[in-house]
């Protein structure tokens, strides 16, 4: 009950900010196309703590935070290795254990790690994930398991 | 005036880290470093893109509609390099591995970009 409310209120605000007219029509037009979704939604039987993860919420903004030092960091090590000519790239790809548990969790670490650039993540079979990154550093990076750890502490 | 100064700046910046993706691409020398280089164009160079034209339009609709597209952008560059990786490794492309990437990387060094067969 408590997810189609925040699900409904979400909707709302996202049409409210899209729309940007508010007359009685537009508003009333944006109520009857939130409905009709929450019928649809309920019928499918779909909300459940996977589609709407309303439990990250709280601890969402820290993991922004470091999610973005993160990329900016690793943009500009591209970058870097872009314009130097003579500094060879050691273009690795490794296949390692991680101990994240939900699905949520393994798929929030594995774009985690694809939109941070250098790294990409490209399989994940279980618990073991496969990782291509652009410089060995990337990977080692990786196995330290400073994301994970974020990435634990925001699920959780 | 600041505001404009700064919105400058952003814009400026990410024009140079989308002009590098670019240089990247061509640089680089097979499929999944090039996929590297391509993705610092769709995330740091659109950030600052989208937050110098955010600086622009100021406090009004028109920003937050620009944080949506930064947001989608955000969620969805992930998910498309993951699948062409994953396609590239599936239909057997292989990826260099750091022993034959020193020669390729001195190659690349001394006259433009290497493609790998």
């Amino acid at each position: 009950m408590l997810k189609t409310i925040s699900l409904s209120a979400t909707l709302m605000i996202f049409w409210l900010l899209m729309s940007g007219i508010y007359t009685p029509l537009l508003i009333g037009l944006g109520v009857v196309s939130v409905a009709f979704t929450m019928i649809i939604v309920h019928r499918m039987n779909i909300i459940d703590q996977e589609t709407h993860p309303t439990h990250i919420l709280l601890n969402l903004p820290k993991f922004i935070v470091y999610l973005f030092i993160d990329l900016v960091i690793s943009s500009i090590t591209v970058v870097k290795l872009v314009w130097q000519v003579r500094k060879p790239i050691t273009p690795t790809f490794s296949t390692y254990k991680i101990k994240l548990k939900t699905d949520v969790a393994k798929v929030i670490y594995a774009n985690a790690i694809t939109v941070t650039p250098g790294t990409i993540a490209i399989d994940l079979n279980g618990d073991e994930i496969t990782v291509h990154a652009l410089v060995k550093e990337g990977i080692d990076d990786l196995l330290t398991g400073e994301k994970e750890t974020k990435v634990r502490q925001l699920v959780e | 005036m600041i505001i404009d100064a700064i919105s400058w700046f952003c814009l400026m910046l990410g024009c140079f880290f989308c002009f590098s993706g670019g240089v990247g691409i061509l640089r680089f020398p097979d499929f999944f470093t090039r996929m590297h280089a391509a993705s610092v164009t769709d995330s740091l160079g659109a950030i600052l893109i989208l937050v110098g034209l955010m600086f622009q339009a100021g406090l009004t609709l028109v920003t937050v509609k620009l944080a949506f597209i930064l947001l989608f952008l955000l969620l969805t560059g992930p998910a498309s390099s993951h699948a062409m990786a994953k396609a590239a490794l599936h239909s057997g492309h292989k990826p260099m591995n750091s022993n034959t990437s020193d020669d390729a990387a001195k190659n690349s060094a001394s006259g433009g970009d290497v493609s790998n067969p």
